[in-house]
């Protein structure tokens, strides 16, 4: 069998999975808190090609060859959202910008505007993020940007999709007086009518952010919260809590666009290249040694 | 049908909710005392796609295993914004306006206690008691007093009420006190859910103290206490702010187009696996 006509199979499948991920992004362009996700592909391993039937009964080696891609992951890009402003007293937007040490030198990483950092030996530092944490109602701790909270009848501060927002205590938060009332610090801090400092919104920072698996309903999990180097906030930490905003979704819909069209013509490319190689077989299969 | 095209369907539905909901804002533009409703948003469900064992963790890759992927966008919940409207001056002695973040308590037609923003009262015979005069919504439902009691009045007399919603009546033989409005602090709109005839009740389950408070209730020096004053011979507008809501419904196209756009590109793809062989 020619060995490209699955290579190009397994290209069109890889663009549709891009396709797939740009969708994605682009039916949240206005979700709040979303975090756009590219799509990750990579070859397949290489295999050494040979030729048999030499003069020779060992044979000589040919080079190496790709035999296809796969889409391999779906990485999410944490960059900061714009904040827009609300006026509602339970919307909260997280403005974080946090450092981290690298532990060799005692100076901070500089990340790039993707929030990543890679060192002189090619290893890639991500940049820590943020998150509000919020619980379900099987009590799983999940994390999210989306600030759009919501005090329902019994004053349970719950997000847009129900989960209770955790406090510093680890217990969901509950709102005491009326809610047009609310004030919050930007810390997180409730302050009361009184002027004294209530409970404080739990911001869970994740030191590997591409470790949380995205959950639908606009929260993150952490299959394994070891890894995903999941704290509480660092006191000084370099992060604000907006009431009254929301943040965006920070998917770029022109980018969006050029990778929709983008994956729409390489899906094509492999289509013609199967259809090349479909031509080529009929050659072999009906006109060779056609008298 | 393939991954693309759930996601942008399913997106396409949501947006299409969200035009409803700012049509719904528009065409109350002009209705007294009408709240405008907010949608949030969140993706939807997401399905993690396993890969085969010796594809999950190659040096490199820096997400746990497996290939995320989403179904689009969804609506997630509808909010009541009760921001103050603008107040129009209307000089009839009925027309009362709220001014802060309260209620007017009414019986709705069941015998059960609603609540009504919307202050276009009148004044109608009162069948119990003839020679007096009912204080009524537009729809006809009586307004109660800090009594718990319909507000009536001796027909034919001069109704004035006060900022903090005391009634007082003058006629031909004098001046006199009729109670107070019931006016109900809003401490969670979310309690609130809206009834006909521009009245709400609360959500079911929902403890009537924890989402209202009475004004005439609270304490001296409640930071709500000062906010919330009525006055007479004026109504409330709609809080719809026009140009926020084209504003959205611009972006709401926009996305809608994005969206279709992706959902004609994923077509033309299938049409390209259709016609692979020639």
């Amino acid at each position: 069998m020619l060995r490209g006509l699955y290579t190009a199979a397994a290209g069109m499948i890889t663009q549709q999975r891009l396709h797939d991920t740009v969708t994605q992004n682009i039916a949240n362009v206005n979700t709040t808190g979303y975090k756009q996700v590219n799509s990750v592909a990579r070859s397949f391993p290489e295999v050494l090609l040979s030729a048999v039937g030499g003069k020779q009964n060992s044979s000589a080696p040919i080079g190496k060859l790709n035999t296809g891609v796969f889409a391999e992951e779906t990485l999410p890009t944490f960059t900061q959202g714009d904040a827009r402003e609300t006026g509602k007293t339970t919307d909260f937007a997280l403005v974080a910008d946090l450092q981290l040490q690298n532990p060799d030198t005692g100076e901070n990483y500089v990340f790039d505007a993707s929030g990543k950092s890679v060192q002189e030996d090619g290893s890639v530092v991500y940049q820590p993020q943020a998150f509000f944490t919020v619980r379900d109602a099987e009590g799983n701790v999940k994390y999210t940007r989306d600030g759009d909270f919501h005090v329902d009848a019994a004053g349970r501060l719950l997000t847009a999709e129900g989960y209770e927002v955790l406090g510093t205590d680890n217990n969901p938060l509950t709102i005491g007086g009326a809610v047009d009332q609310l004030k919050v610090d930007n810390q997180g801090r409730i302050v009361n009518s009184d002027g004294t400092n209530g409970p404080q919104l739990l911001i869970s920072v994740a030191n590997q952010p591409n470790q949380l698996v995205r959950d639908g309903n606009g929260v993150f999990e952490a299959a394994d919260p070891a890894a995903a180097g999941i704290n509480p906030t660092a006191a000084g930490a370099q992060l604000e809590v907006r009431q009254g905003s929301l943040e965006t979704s920070n998917v770029d819909s022109a980018q969006a666009m050029v990778d929709l069209m983008t994956a729409q013509r390489a899906y094509e490319a492999n289509q013609q290249v199967i259809q090349y190689y479909d031509k080529s077989l009929d050659k072999a299969v009906n006109e060779i040694g056609r008298v | 049908m393939n991954n693309s095209m759930i996601s942008s369907m399913v997106s396409l539905g949501s947006l299409q909710q969200r035009l409803d909901l700012l049509a719904d804002n528009i065409a109350n533009l002009n209705t007294n005392g009408y709240k405008s409703k907010d949608a949030s948003f969140v993706d939807t469900l997401t399905r993690v796609q396993q890969q085969a064992k010796d594809m999950t963790q190659l040096t490199g890759r820096s997400t746990p295993s497996g290939y995320n992927l989403g179904f689009g966008a969804k609506m997630s919940g509808l909010s009541l914004d009760f921001t103050q409207g603008e107040i129009k001056d209307t000089g009839l002695p009925t027309d009362l306006a709220i001014q802060g973040n309260a209620l007017f308590r009414v019986r709705a037609a069941d015998g059960s206690d609603a609540w009504t923003r919307v202050g276009d009262f009148q004044l109608h015979p009162d069948p119990a008691n003839p020679g007096q005069a009912a204080l009524v919504t537009s729809q006809g439902y009586s307004v109660l007093d800090t009594t718990g009691q319909p507000v009536s009045v001796p027909a034919n007399s001069k109704l004035q009420i006060a900022a903090d919603g005391t009634l007082t009546v003058t006629d031909a033989t004098g001046t006199f006190d009729f109670g107070q409005l019931q006016l109900d602090y809003v401490n969670r709109p979310e309690g609130l859910v809206e009834l006909t005839d521009n009245m709400y009740g609360l959500v079911s389950g929902a403890v009537q103290g924890d989402v209202l408070t009475a004004v005439d209730t609270l304490a001296d020096g409640d930071p709500r206490l000062n906010k919330v004053s009525v006055r007479q011979g004026a109504l409330e507008q709609s809080n719809v702010d026009l140009s926020k809501e084209m504003t959205d419904m611009l972006q709401v196209q926009r996305a809608y187009q994005l969206s279709a756009r992706a959902l004609t590109s994923s077509e033309a793809m299938m049409n390209m696996a259709n016609h692979l062989r020639g």
